[in-house]
C-alpha cells in the first residue's frame, strides 16, 4: 500500500527578526488557553464566548497569531491571509483562529475609523504587520457612505518581511483581486501602516519631506511594547511622567507611546520638517483622545534648539546612513541620511534624560561606529536583541546609484545577498540612561531586557 | 416537523416603522439586505438551528415589532455568524441600513423580502423550544399555541424556535 506522506515543516522557535515566539507572561498563558481551548468538550460554538475570545479581548495590542502558529493551531505552511478572509464564511471552521482572526478585524476596522477624518481615501490598502513582525498581512479597506463604518478583507501576506514596502517579493505570485490590494497599499500614495492596534497615515504625494514609517520603526515599536508598555508592572510604568520622540517623521512611535503609556503626562515629539510635525500630529490623535491632565506638543525644530530636560522615556528613529567621506554636510537635515541627530541624541542624552530615564535608540549597524564614539561619559548603553542586529533590506536608492557610497558602505558591514541581488544591513536597538545611582528605578526593566535577551546585553561606552 | 424561527425588534434608533422601511429600501435596489439580530449578550446563538433552517435554502421566518404590535414575513437566505460573542460588522455595508453599519452584531440575517401579515399567521405556529434561553424558565410554553403578541412580548427572549400546529 503506497502511504502518503507530507513533510511538516517545523514550528520555528524565533521569528526572522529573532523575536522568540514564547516570550512573554502573556505568551505562556496563551498557550495554556489554547490548550484548555483544545481540550472543552463540547467544542465552543461560534457567536459564543469562550475562554479564547475572552483572553484575546484583554489585549488590545496583541494579534496572537504567533500564539497560534507556535501552539500549531495554524499549520507552518499557512498563508494567514487566506485565513483572515475565509474567517466567515463557515461556521465550521476553527473556532479559535476564527475568534483570533474576527477580533483582529475589529480592531482594525476601529483604528480605520479614528482615521477617518484625516482625509484617507474612501477605499484603499492597510499594511499591517504581526505581533513580533512575522508577517506583514496587506488589507483592501472601503468606508460606508457615512464614513462611520468600514470593512477590512485580508487580500495577502509577506511571510518574513525585511523592508517596509516589500513590493517586488509581494507582487511576484499574487492575482486578481490580492494583486489589486497589494497595489493600492504598496504603490499608491496614501500609505496606512497598523501595528499593534496604532495605525498611522502618510500621505506620500503630500508628506515628502515625512520620514517613515519604516521597518525600523516597527522594530523599535515592537521592542517598546514588549519591555515597556505589556511587560512592566503598573508601578513602574507609573514612574514614566514625561516621553518625548525625536525625530518624529510620521509619528507612530509617540502615537503607540500615548496610548499604551497613560502615566506619561507630558508628551512631546520633535522633527524638523514641519511636514512630519503635521503629520504627527494627525496620527497622535487619530490614535489619542484629547485629554484634560495629558498635554502633548509636536515641536518644529532642530532637536539641539529645544530646551527638553528630565525626559524619562525618549525614543528616536534616527537618519543612520553615514555619508562617504569628503561629502559636504547638508545644510537641511533629511531623514534617511547623515548620522548627525544619531551622535547627538546620544552625545546630549546627559542633558534631557531624568535620573531614571531611558533612551530607546534604533539605528543601523553601519553608523556603529559613529554611534560609540559619541556615548558621553555617564551614560550606559545596552544592546537589545540579538548581538549582531536586526537584518533587514538597505533599499536606499541614491545610495545603491552611487558606487563609491556603496563601497564605503560595504566596508563598514552592509552586505550583498548574491542569492537575491539584495543588500542587507542590521539594525541595533540600544536602551541608553544614566549611570545607575543608588535609587534607580528602572533596574527591572533593564533586567528583564537582560534576561529575555538570554544574554544578549552588552554594555558600549561609560 | 415544518419549524421556522421568530425574531423581536423595535423602532429604538429609527422612527416609528421605519426599520421596516429602510431594509426594504435596501431589498428594492439590491435584492436582499442584511438585518442585524440585536440578542442580548445573555442569550446564546443556536448555531444548529440556523444551519437546519437554512439547509434547504431559503425560509419563511417572522418578525414581531414589538413596539406596535405588528408582525412581518421575511424571506431568510443567509446568515452570518460571528466566531465569538465579541461580533462583527455587517458582511455588506451597502446592503445594510446605515443607521447601523457601525455596529458589531453577533448574528447578520440575509433577507430577499419583508412584508407585513396578520398576527393570525402567527397563531398557526406553536413554541418548539427557547434555543437562545440558557435557564428552562420558559419550558412549560413549549407545545403551545402562540396566541399573540403580548404573550411572545412578556418574554425576555428575543428569538423563538416556532413549530407549525
Amino acid at each position: 500500500m503506497h502511504v502518503r506522506t507530507h513533510e511538516m515543516k517545523p514550528i520555528l522557535r524565533c521569528t526572522h527578526f529573532g523575536f522568540p515566539y514564547e516570550w512573554t507572561d502573556a505568551d505562556k498563558t496563551a498557550a495554556r488557553v489554547i490548550k484548555e481551548m483544545q481540550e472543552l468538550r463540547p467544542v465552543p460554538k461560534f457567536g459564543n464566548p469562550s475562554p479564547w475570545s475572552q483572553y484575546v479581548s484583554k489585549y488590545p495590542t496583541r494579534d496572537f497569531l504567533g500564539d497560534l502558529y507556535y501552539a500549531k493551531v495554524i499549520p507552518p505552511d499557512a498563508d494567514w491571509a487566506r485565513l483572515a478572509s475565509l474567517q466567515l464564511r463557515t461556521v465550521n471552521h476553527n473556532v479559535i483562529v476564527a475568534q483570533t482572526l474576527q477580533a483582529l478585524d475589529n480592531r482594525l476596522t476601529d483604528n480605520l475609523l479614528r482615521l477617518s477624518s484625516a482625509h484617507v481615501s474612501h477605499e484603499g490598502g492597510i499594511i499591517y504587520y504581526t505581533d513580533r513582525l512575522d508577517r506583514c498581512l496587506v488589507y483592501d479597506y472601503s468606508f460606508g457612505r457615512a464614513n462611520t463604518a468600514a470593512r477590512v478583507n485580508a487580500a495577502a501576506q509577506i511571510l518574513n518581511p525585511d523592508l517596509l514596502y516589500d513590493v517586488d517579493s509581494a507582487m511576484s505570485d499574487k492575482e486578481g483581486p490580492s494583486r489589486r490590494a497589494l497595489k493600492n497599499a504598496l504603490v499608491f500614495g496614501h500609505k496606512i501602516v497598523a501595528h499593534r492596534n496604532t495605525i498611522v497615515h502618510v500621505d506620500r504625494r503630500r508628506d515628502e519631506s515625512v520620514a517613515g514609517p519604516y521597518i525600523d520603526t516597527l522594530v523599535l515599536n515592537e521592542i517598546l511594547h514588549r519591555y515597556i508598555y505589556e511587560r512592566t508592572r503598573e508601578d513602574a510604568k507609573n514612574q514614566f511622567l514625561s516621553a518625548v520622540e525625536i525625530g518624529s517623521g510620521c509619528g507612530l512611535l509617540i502615537a503607540a507611546c500615548g496610548q499604551y503609556l497613560p502615566s506619561a503626562i507630558h508628551l512631546a515629539a520633535v522633527d524638523p520638517s514641519m511636514a512630519a510635525v503635521a503629520c504627527t500630529h494627525k496620527n497622535f490623535f487619530a490614535n489619542n483622545r484629547p485629554h484634560a491632565k495629558r498635554r502633548f506638543i509636536a515641536i518644529c525644530s532642530k532637536f539641539e534648539d529645544t530646551d527638553l530636560k528630565k525626559v524619562d522615556l525618549a525614543i528616536c528613529n534616527p537618519p543612520y546612513i553615514p555619508e562617504r567621506p569628503g561629502t559636504r554636510k547638508r545644510t537641511v537635515p533629511t531623514a534617511n541620511f547623515g548620522t548627525e541627530l544619531l551622535e547627538q541624541t546620544i552625545r546630549t542624552a546627559p542633558n534631557f534624560l531624568s535620573d531614571n530615564g531611558l533612551l530607546f535608540l534604533i539605528f543601523s549597524d553601519l553608523a556603529w561606529k559613529e554611534f560609540e564614539a559619541a556615548v558621553p561619559d555617564g551614560i550606559e548603553c545596552e544592546l537589545i536583541g540579538p548581538q549582531s542586529g536586526f537584518r533587514v533590506q538597505f533599499d536606499q536608492t541614491d545610495v545603491l546609484e552611487d558606487e563609491s557610497w556603496i563601497q564605503f558602505l560595504v566596508d563598514r558591514g552592509l552586505d550583498f545577498d548574491r542569492a537575491t541581488n539584495v543588500y542587507h544591513h542590521h539594525l541595533k536597538c540600544v536602551v541608553a540612561h544614566k549611570s545607575r545611582q543608588h535609587g534607580f528605578r528602572n533596574d527591572q526593566i533593564l533586567e528583564r531586557i537582560n534576561l529575555l535577551n538570554g544574554g544578549f546585553r552588552k554594555q558600549v561606552g561609560g | 416537523m415544518d419549524e421556522t424561527l421568530l425574531l423581536v425588534f423595535r423602532d429604538l434608533v429609527t422612527l416609528s416603522h421605519q426599520t421596516i422601511g429602510l431594509h426594504n429600501e435596501i431589498i428594492r435596489e439590491y435584492g436582499y439586505c442584511w438585518w442585524g439580530w440585536w440578542k442580548k449578550p445573555i442569550e446564546d446563538v443556536p448555531t444548529d438551528l440556523f444551519e437546519r433552517i437554512l439547509a434547504e435554502g431559503g425560509k419563511t421566518i417572522y418578525l414581531l415589532d414589538c413596539g406596535n404590535y405588528l408582525f412581518y414575513r421575511a424571506h431568510l437566505t443567509g446568515v452570518k455568524i460571528a466566531p465569538s460573542e465579541e461580533g462583527s460588522p455587517t458582511p455588506e455595508l451597502e446592503r445594510t441600513p446605515s443607521y447601523y453599519t457601525h455596529l458589531r452584531l453577533v448574528v447578520w440575517l440575509k433577507f430577499a423580502s419583508i412584508q407585513a401579515i396578520d398576527e393570525k399567521v402567527i397563531k398557526q405556529f406553536k413554541y418548539a423550544s427557547f434555543p437562545t434561553w440558557r435557564s428552562h424558565a420558559y419550558d412549560h410554553y413549549k407545545g403551545k399555541t402562540v396566541s399573540g403578541a403580548e404573550e411572545i412580548d412578556e418574554m425576555r427572549v428575543t428569538l423563538w424556535h416556532l413549530a407549525r400546529k
